[in-house]
């Protein structure tokens, strides 16, 4: 379970992350939505240990990661994707996911070096990899530069670099972004198989297709704060009750137009009947 | 003492400026291509040489307005090679790997050293002072015209420089450019262009360092760049690598260093530590500020993957 | 796969070497050596700089520490004697040592300190030696070294050190290589790539880049000892900055990151200057244009990273590994 305890994010005189506080279920697909700037990869980016915390608490099973050094916050059960794809481009493949199984500890490494440990950690560790390549398709790319696939293969290559080590929470951040219709649909395939009853799964998304057809929860982020929070029903309830209530067609297309950026923001008010979070 | 303190403030002064001048270079250059140019230090030396040329030519040794000159023509002559050398060994590299312009780099150096060497000889030559000769006495410290003429260089084309960063349009595209060149060329700054001004910035700046420094010591010799340049580098990553006024803050506060360490440290060390130490004081203090303040003193204290790497947002 | 053909192929260039060794007369036995001791510096420098992707312009000073404890250790200046095969470990060893603690300070920060802090490193080593007479004899350095004896086998022509130094190549090769193909090589990979993205999947990238510093110190170690012994003087004029330049010049002109880079590019920058001898004051602007073009023309150098002894194995054995 990935909990967020009253997290706020300065950015200088920019809060980018106002005091929230949600619960990431194992078991689960809980995808966070809302418009650019929103705060939703800052909230990624946090967890990661890519930038620190200005205070609040973020666990993973009651280890506090914002204590933790960022390498340190992999080995607490934390995987993640990246928005624009962070391979190791000129290593290849199964090298990529063999990255994410290094031991963690030096002595370990050294020995290793020296051949004191066992041949058959390597080799198992080697056939881990090659399991999950096979999962995703990817069997047949296993020897090939991971910086010379298709933008599609890269960003399932690095699906399966972060769940290759057996996370306990993964963070996919704009898994869908920049990929075509087949892809996605095949990318909505692999998401829903790796589902698994101890894997709380976070999927920050702007294609509110993908996002209504595979989540289970929904958190709706706005100006760094939650400002809703249910399950996918509700959520789109919620944004149809409005359309009925203020006229206004379409508005999941709007939400996705807004998401994107654009200037037609809808927004989403408190709703009659739902638990929403006071904004 | 009092004397003695005001006499080495004084040094420490002519030394930082010098080092202040070449440690712009070195940060410019960096704060925009992440790159650490290798062939400044050489640039240094052949500014010197070619301002002792200039000055054969024209027939103004010794000089101090034909020096003004001498630094003028010295500056845009290698300010151009500078320029030069960026679109032959850098350009034709960027977005490459990371090590692959700093060997370049590497090699314009050893190139730039040698041709000096094979033009100006191998043995020290004699450099004829383009600054003006004379000493006052102030409370029993002596100031020489030369240091307070290296002094006042310096401090002009320092403020000349920051000036121009911030408050002509072309600094403002450079700023713009060392921010995020990506960004920049979207609104139609050509990064190139930015960058060519910076290498010949640069370069020009260290040239002038060349001459004010030979003709303080009176010698010039071919290898003379590599230990200045190590040390105007080290006070660019003292002041915060990338930013201008750090450059300027790490130069003094090196040439302080070193005078006072240099004059002390066989004092406190009952001359143990002598002063043949001097050149090595620079880096035990670089790796000590690494230690606490990873940034430098004025740098801003980025995370390494944001500014460096791939950034991620 | 079969691993014969592979290792046979590998096994050639040693046993030439062994054979060349026995008709050439002293003066390319001696170019020979020089180019087997270039090759092994190039190996260990290759550590650092081809699987991490660090530049350490100061290697010479590893090269030093090492040379000096034979110097020391085994000659009149303090009237030690001792065998060689224990400087030659405690040699290596105080290079490992000083390569962790210079790295300490240092590898934790952005790779390109590491640049300009290693050769500030290899300064202050050079500096020492200058100016700490009453140990090192300063810029008149230390003479009438030991001759070496390694279990009661003399080392002094040539000849001997061809075997020594063939011996330590192939251990060297070997080890390059074993870290290449470890987790500690796919770690050190994954730095080289993208540092973040490498701590994002675990790997405590501080203590990586440190082990690879001092395993490449520890070779630099090893390899100062030979050269002094192989001299039996040594003076702070042999460990200058131009040295580790042309260190870093072997693997990048031969390939960073391939082992046989190293072997290739070493072979290169000792032969070429020989042929040049008569240009001698123009020999370092070559050295420096090389590097220039090369860089431009071939930046990854004339044999890639993928071209390594692994690509070989599999390439001859037929299959994959």
């Amino acid at each position: 379970m990935l909990t967020f305890d009253h997290v706020t994010k300065q950015f200088g005189a920019l809060k980018a992350i106002d005091d929230v506080s949600f619960a990431v279920k194992p078991g689960i697909i809980t995808a966070v939505i809302g418009p650019n700037g929103a705060g939703k990869s800052t909230l990624v980016n946090m967890a990661a240990g890519s930038y620190g915390v200005s205070s609040g608490r973020i666990l993973v099973d009651g280890v506090e990661l914002q204590r933790l050094p960022k390498h340190r916050i992999a080995h607490a059960g934390l995987a993640r994707t990246y928005q624009n794809i962070r391979l190791f481009d000129a290593m290849s493949v199964v090298k990529n996911l063999e990255v994410a199984l290094v031991p963690p500890r030096i002595g370990r490494l050294v020995a290793d070096t020296f051949g004191l440990t066992p041949r058959a950690a390597a080799e198992e560790r080697r056939a881990r990899c090659h399991a999950v390549l096979d999962r995703l398709g990817l069997g047949p790319y296993a020897e090939r530069q991971a910086g010379s696939l298709a933008y599609g293969q890269q960003k399932l290559v690095e699906l399966a670099r972060a769940v290759v080590a057996g996370p306990r929470v993964l963070l996919l951040d704009e898994p869908a972004a920049g990929l075509n219709h087949g892809e996605t649909e095949q990318l909505k395939q692999h998401i829903l198989a790796l589902r698994a009853p101890d894997l709380a799964m976070v999927l920050i998304e702007h294609d509110m297709k993908l996002i209504m057809s595979i989540s289970d929860t929904i958190v709706v982020m706005e100006r760094g704060r939650v400002l809703a929070q249910g399950t996918a029903a509700e959520i789109r309830a919620n944004i149809e009750v409005q359309e009925a209530y203020l006229g206004q067609p379409g508005a999941i297309k709007d939400i996705e137009a807004a998401a994107r950026g654009r200037r037609n923001r809808v927004r989403i008010r408190e709703g009659e009947g739902l638990t929403w979070h006071q904004p | 003492m009092g004397a003695l303190i005001l006499q080495q403030t004084i040094n420490a002064l002519t030394v930082g400026s010098i080092y202040a001048l070449i440690a712009l270079g070195y940060t410019m250059v960096y704060g925009v291509l992440r790159l650490i140019n290798f062939a400044h230090s050489e640039l240094f030396t052949a500014g010197a040489f070619i301002g002792l040329a200039l000055a054969g030519a024209l027939g103004i040794a010794g000089h101090p307005t034909g020096g003004l000159l001498v630094g003028l023509i010295t500056f845009v002559l290698v300010g151009l090679v500078g320029v030069s050398v960026e679109i032959v060994a850098y350009r034709p590299l960027r977005g490459t790997s990371r090590l692959a312009p700093m060997l370049s780099a590497l090699g314009m150096a050893v190139v730039i050293q040698n041709a000096v060497m094979l033009i100006g000889g191998r043995r020290p030559m004699i450099y004829p002072s383009f600054l003006p000769s004379g000493a006052i006495d102030v409370f029993g410290a002596v100031v020489s015209y030369k240091q307070i003429t290296i002094f006042l260089v310096a401090v002009v084309l320092m403020v000349g420089l920051e000036l121009f960063v911030n408050r002509t349009n072309l600094g403002v595209r450079i700023r713009a450019v060392a921010e995020n060149a990506e960004t920049a060329s979207l609104v139609g700054i050509n990064p190139n262009m930015a960058i060519s001004l910076i290498f010949f910035i640069g370069p020009g700046l260290g040239a002038v360092a060349g001459i004010l420094y030979s003709s303080f010591y009176g010698v010039a010799t071919f290898t003379m760049g590599f230990v200045i340049g190590m040390k105007a580098f080290t006070a660019a990553i003292l002041g915060g690598i990338g930013s201008i006024p750090g450059a300027v803050l790490g130069g003094f506060l090196l040439g302080a260093i070193e005078t006072f360490g240099t004059a002390w440290m066989p004092v406190l060390t009952g001359g143990v530590i002598g002063t043949e130490y001097r050149d090595i004081f620079a880096f035990s203090v670089l790796v000590l500020i690494l230690l606490f303040r990873p940034a430098g003193l004025l740098g801003e204290h980025v995370s390494e993957e944001t500014r460096v790497y791939k950034s991620d947002f | 796969m079969r691993v014969w053909p592979g290792a046979l192929a590998m096994a050639l260039l040693p046993v030439l070497a062994l054979i060349a060794g026995q008709f050439l007369p002293a003066y390319p036995l001696r170019i020979l050596d020089m180019i087997l001791l270039y090759a092994i510096l190039g190996l260990g420098l290759n550590i650092i700089v081809g699987y991490a992707g660090l530049l350490d312009l100061g290697y010479v000073a590893f090269y030093a520490i090492g040379a000096y404890s034979w110097a020391l250790l085994a000659s009149g200046q303090f009237d030690i004697h001792l065998p060689f095969a224990l400087v030659l470990l405690i040699g290596a060893s105080l290079a490992g040592l000083a390569g962790i603690l210079l790295g300490i300070p240092v590898l934790r920060l952005r790779g390109d300190y590491l640049a300009i802090v290693t050769l500030g490193f290899g300064e202050i080593i050079r500096v020492l030696m200058n100016n700490l007479d009453g140990v090192t004899n300063g810029p008149q350095g230390i003479a009438r070294i030991d001759e070496a004896h390694l279990f009661g086998w003399t080392l002094s022509t040539p000849h001997d050190f061809l075997y020594l130094l063939v011996a330590m190549l192939v251990v060297v090769f070997l080890f390059v290589w074993r870290i290449q193909e470890s987790a500690l090589g796919t770690a050190l990979s994954a730095v080289r790539e993208d540092q973040d993205a490498a701590r994002g999947c675990g790997i405590d990238t501080t203590r990586v880049k440190l082990v690879a510093f001092a395993f490449s110190a520890f070779v630099g170690g090893g390899c100062g000892v030979v050269f002094a012994a192989m001299q039996r003087f040594v003076s702070p004029e042999s460990f200058t900055f131009w040295e580790s330049l042309i260190i870093v010049l072997v693997i990048v002109i031969g390939g960073l990151g391939n082992p046989f880079g190293a072997l290739l590019g070493a072979t290169l920058l000792i032969l070429i200057p020989e042929l040049l001898r008569a240009y001698a004051d123009y020999r370092l602007l070559l050295y420096g244009m090389a590097l220039v073009i090369i860089i431009l023309a071939r930046p990854r150098g004339i044999i890639s990273r993928p071209f390594g002894p692994t690509w070989l194995m599999r390439r001859l054995g037929g299959g994959k590994c």
